[in-house]
């Protein structure tokens, strides 16, 4: 495992007019690491994330991946995969028009590079039979594919996810999983946003547990759970109900 | 990285803009067609304004004034967008291309130039020929006109996103002050204009001014600094703007336009009074006819459709009140311009339509899941809508006739709010209920749902616009007109509602797939569409025609006297012949299918036939002609008639000889002629009315100058022979060679690559534009519409069409015989 600290969030707060949705939250994410961040509805969990990959412009604080600062550089972008909750998908471009665009647009070398590269994912996710035929046509199923498809296809370092497995059948979550275990293995590292504790517990290494826009509790799985007193046969979800349930105590 | 990628992004900004279109040849074709109704109808509302104003020529200070003002509209465009954001973008672009390495001052860019693309191809060909028309027959400034527009526009993009960066850097309330103060600058002159204060427009020092002075070539040393000024600070900002290095919180604003506006809109939901607000919510202990009524007000307050529906109805009518003002024309009565803003009204309930589609249609799960549920809920909406059109446009009216005349009030003004408000209403519930989901806030798919409440209360307001516009009966309307009128309203409001809540029975059938394609689905049940469509138009005409008979333009005072019984009489007859039909047309299903149901051309053949068509009338008349001057002899009218019909038919059965095409293809089946000749017997009246009535409209609307009815009296019978010669060539020629043409080539053509309704529709288009002349055209599309139908009814035998044809042509030759027309 590499020490590079991948991302950083120092203090972060964002607001929509009265409602606070982050509160300055603080936590950082080295290579390495399939980082899983857990919190219950409302707890800014997606504020957070668009404010890393800059649709959000934070009130305060400071991000930075793999060393440039968000909000003054956007060349990190090159090296990050995103997958929102609900991806939009244009719904006249074909699966093989819309890849080829995002490749080139996140910096893979035009002509036959590209080229190769949409056929492998295509191939790889399954979507050969329907490469050609309009996305609004696809089912929900298909749609998730292809928008796991844009996360990979420019060989990102550092990948951030919001519920990733929702609507993906089995063999598309092993495909993802490997996928991931590949860049983290090489150096990268992953941020996934997602309820599913269970899912969660397997494939992560660590975690932070957001609640009211704030983080109360951030580590690997294994000090997450001894915090809370229980050890490696407690569940992570037993862990997270006994942190979020005494959170106003704000111990680690 | 860097500037390459800008055309990669601007193409994918159009290609999911423009998307829609890639689905099939259909779509295509009905955009195009869409498109040039869009040209058409504000060269039509160019020339009818000229009309209104009188044809004279509009003095320059007159037109500069006017060009101003548009200018000044289309700043206000950019202004409005760039508080909404500035950045045209659709959510596809938010998740994948601002997430990758593009620079923002990149994306900007391309943003730009879209923005440049599609406003262009919107807005531009309407507005030029309506300039085109103002500035005719002088066309000198037209060029000049034309590249000051295209710089406003330019300039109203740049203003729009710079705004919308700005909203990042202040704070939004400050922004939006700022945006609301310049849009104030902008229109406060036109409502002093319009109150009568002496202003003139064109001589305010803004951009919109000097560019339409500068249009014109009368620009002062002032000007010019004032205008490099401008230029300076627009240009200085945007490239300031362009340095950000963090594109500002981007929203979907092309979904979003006609929505709230987040700050304002929150502001002016706590101004609303408190007593309205408990009016208004919901009850637990109430029936659900008023919780569904409720809710509708609620979604239409709280997501601002109301607030911007409201924004844009006055713009629309300031600018309507200070044009009069504008052209100098001050004698023309503030009334009369009233009035028109009454037509302005169905902005309101069609921008409700379009949010509905946009959001709210996606979460009626829930109410479709309950029994009766959703049509409870449709018709909640159609009580909601015309409650909160009406109470709004009532206020607009009330504040406008305070503002400017202090007059009284117009009884047939009111009635015609009314019908107006009450069609409007329906009609966008049924567009929304009809068509499928608006693709974007801004795009054409949701133009066709601002057009059809438009025209089409437009169009079903007629009668009453007719009377308001006879002076003589416009402020003591006589008792038994305004019966009349109302019976009618009920009458129709009552048709076009059962048409919604039938539409809402079978609004879940379809499959998501193609919902979210832009196109009309008609009802499954064709039979019943199209016979209420006709029973709709003969009502209209009739209704129309009652009207115009008794204050139309005709000295002919005996027309009082024959006038309402032939009203009535034709009524009657409508409603014989309709109840005949429904039976008639059924008849012999089950017949041999004896004409093949697929031909082998498709449309693009049959455009190219019909083209020949057009054209092969002429060559073979050009050597008749050509012997006639030189020899002195007379060709015959009647000779060049029959050879212009046999010519047309001849490219076609060419065409059809050299691919060896047999000619039951096009319904000449030998086995059914007989039955069908009795078939259109029975049919007959229906179709006469129509074509009489839509003939009379419109001479009554546009008379018919000299030239054109000298050529008509050359098919008027002018004695009893002629009556039986011209008869003889009607069925024996015209008839057939017409039909075997549009129907039985043009419209099966048609149907095998665009589908059945274009089919009919297309081929009715292109058999009223083949007369060649506006006045036949309305009554001959009518007749072509029937027919089409009837051929298709029939399982595409010609037989029908052919005989309903000929008697429909020989009926007219008998009427202008007797009536000397």
């Amino acid at each position: 495992m590499g020490n590079s600290v991948l991302l950083e969030i120092e203090g972060l707060w964002k607001t929509y007019g009265k409602t606070v949705g982050v509160a300055g939250l603080s936590m950082k994410v080295a290579s390495g690491e399939i980082h899983g961040l857990i919190g219950p509805n409302g707890a800014g969990k997606t504020t957070t994330v668009k404010c890393i990959v800059g649709l959000l412009n934070p009130d305060k604080g400071k991000i930075t991946v793999m060393g440039r600062n968000v909000g003054n550089d956007y060349g990190f972008k090159k090296f990050l995969g995103y997958l929102p909750e609900t991806p939009s998908l244009p719904d006249y471009l074909t699966p093989k028009e819309f890849l080829g665009y995002i490749a080139r647009i996140r910096g893979v070398e035009p002509g036959e590079e590209t080229r190769r590269r949409v056929q492998e994912f295509l191939s790889m996710f399954e979507l050969n039979e329907c490469e050609n035929r309009f996305i609004i046509e696809l089912s929900k199923g298909l749609k998730q594919r292809l928008a796991l498809t844009t996360v990979f296809i420019h060989q990102p370092k550092f990948i951030i996810m919001d519920e990733p497995f929702i609507g993906l059948d089995p063999e598309g979550q092993r495909l993802v999983k490997s996928l991931v275990k590949n860049i983290v293995d090489a150096g990268g590292a992953t941020l996934i946003c997602t309820h599913m504790l269970d899912m969660a517990e397997r494939f992560c290494n660590s975690a932070t547990i957001i609640d009211s826009g704030k983080s109360i509790a951030e580590g690997s799985i294994e000090i997450l759970k001894k915090s809370v007193g229980l050890d490696s046969s407690g569940t992570l979800e037993e862990a997270f109900f006994r942190i979020v349930g005494g959170k106003s105590s704000g111990r680690l | 990285m860097g500037d390459s990628r800008l055309p990669q992004i601007l193409m994918f900004k159009l290609l999911q803009y423009y998307g829609p279109l890639r689905k099939s040849a259909s779509i295509k074709f009905s955009t195009l067609m869409f498109y040039f109704i869009v040209v058409f109808s504000s060269l039509f509302s160019g020339v009818f304004v000229r009309g209104f104003y009188g044809f004279s020529n509009i003095s320059e200070k007159e037109l500069m004034n006017i060009i101003s003002v548009t200018f000044s509209s289309v700043i206000a465009m950019g202004i409005f967008l760039g508080l909404k954001g500035g950045i045209t973008s659709l959510e596809p672009e938010i998740d994948f291309v601002l997430t990758s390495p593009v620079k923002p001052s990149t994306y900007m860019l391309a943003d730009l130039l879209f923005q440049f693309v599609f406003l262009n191809v919107a807005v531009t060909p309407p507005l030029i020929s309506f300039s085109a028309v103002m500035l005719y027959p002088d066309f000198k400034n037209l060029p000049m006109v034309f590249l000051s527009y295209e710089l406003m526009l330019l300039t109203s993009s740049l203003m729009a996103q710079t705004l919308g960066v700005l909203k990042s850097v202040w704070k939004d309330v400050m922004v939006e002050a700022f945006g609301w103060i310049l849009l104030a600058l902008l229109f406060i002159p036109l409502l002093g204009m319009a109150m009568g204060f002496e202003i003139n427009y064109s001589d305010l020092p803004y951009p919109s001014t000097i560019l339409s002075r500068c249009a014109f070539g009368s620009l002062s040393l002032g000007d010019i600094t004032l205008g490099l000024i401008y230029l300076a600070v627009i240009v200085i900002a945007y490239f300031a703007a362009m340095r950000i290095n963090f594109l500002p919180d981007v929203t979907p604003l092309l979904t979003t336009a006609l929505m709230e506006m987040p700050s304002s809109n929150r502001r002016i939901l706590r101004g609303v009074p408190k007593l309205f607000m408990q009016v208004l919510s919901p009850k637990m202990s109430e029936k659900p006819m008023a919780l569904t009524v409720k809710l509708n007000l609620l979604r239409i307050l709280r997501d601002g459709s109301l607030f911007t529906a409201l924004m844009l109805f006055g713009i629309a009518t300031l600018a309507n009140l200070s044009f009069p003002i504008l052209i100098r024309q001050v004698s023309f009565s503030a009334l009369a311009t009233l009035t028109f803003n009454i037509l302005y009204t169905p902005l309101i309930p069609a921008i409700f339509s379009i949010n509905w589609g946009i959001v709210e249609r996606e979460s009626l799960w829930a109410t479709a899941v309950s029994e009766d549920g959703f049509k409870k809920y449709v018709k909640g909406m159609l009580i909601a809508y015309f409650i909160a059109t009406f109470s709004f446009a009532l206020i607009f009216y009330i504040a406008f006739n305070i503002l400017l005349a202090g007059t009284p009030f117009i009884i047939l003004d009111f009635l015609l709010l009314f019908l107006i408000t009450l069609f409007a209403s329906i009609l966008s519930v049924a567009t929304a209920l009809t068509l499928a989901k608006p693709s974007n806030a801004l795009s054409l798919s949701a133009l066709l749902y601002v057009f059809i409440p438009l025209f089409g209360s437009l169009f079903l307001s007629m009668p009453v616009i007719l009377a308001r516009t006879t002076i003589s009966i416009a402020d003591v309307p006589p008792p038994t007109i305004l019966f009349v009128l109302l019976l009618y309203t009920i009458l129709i409001a009552f048709l076009l509602s059962r048409y919604v809540l039938a539409r809402s029975k079978t609004f879940f059938d379809k499959t998501p797939v193609e919902e979210t394609v832009p196109q009309i689905q008609f009802q499954r049940n064709y039979k019943n569409y199209f016979l209420n469509f006709l029973t709709l138009a003969s009502l209209i005409l009739m209704a129309t025609s009652l009207t115009g008979f008794f204050f139309g333009p005709s000295t002919d005072p005996s027309r009082k006297y024959y006038g309402p019984p032939l009203a009535v009489l034709m009524g009657l007859m409508l409603t014989a012949s309709i109840l005949m039909q429904r039976k008639a047309l059924g008849q012999d299903e089950k017949a041999m299918y004896s004409v093949p149901s697929k031909v082998p051309w498709k449309a693009s053949q049959t455009l190219l036939i019909l083209l020949l068509a057009l054209l092969f009338p002429s060559v073979l008349q050009f050597p008749l002609l050509t012997l006639s001057f030189s020899s002195g002899i007379r060709a015959n009218d009647l000779t060049l008639l029959f050879l212009g019909e046999i010519a047309i038919i001849i490219p076609m059965l060419l065409y059809m000889v050299s691919k060896g095409i047999s000619v039951e293809f096009i319904g000449l089946d030998s086995r059914s002629a007989i039955p069908e000749f009795k078939l259109a017997l029975l049919i007959l009246p229906l179709t006469v009315l129509t074509g009489l009535l839509a003939g009379v409209v419109v001479q009554i609307l546009v008379p018919l100058p000299p030239w054109v009815e000298r050529i008509f009296s050359t098919v008027s019978p002018s004695s009893f022979k002629n009556l039986v010669v011209l008869s003889f060539f009607t069925i024996f020629f015209a008839a057939p060679c017409e039909e075997m043409l549009f129907r039985g080539f043009v419209q099966r053509g048609l149907e095998s690559s665009l589908g059945d309704t274009w089919g009919i529709v297309g081929s009715s288009i292109l058999f009223g534009l083949f007369h060649l002349n506006l006045w036949q055209f309305l009554p001959a599309f009518l007749l072509g519409l029937i027919l089409g139908y009837v051929f298709r009814r029939r399982r595409y035998r010609i037989w029908c069409p052919i005989a309903l044809h000929a008697a429909y042509n020989v009926t007219l030759l008998i009427l202008s015989y007797v009536f000397n027309v």
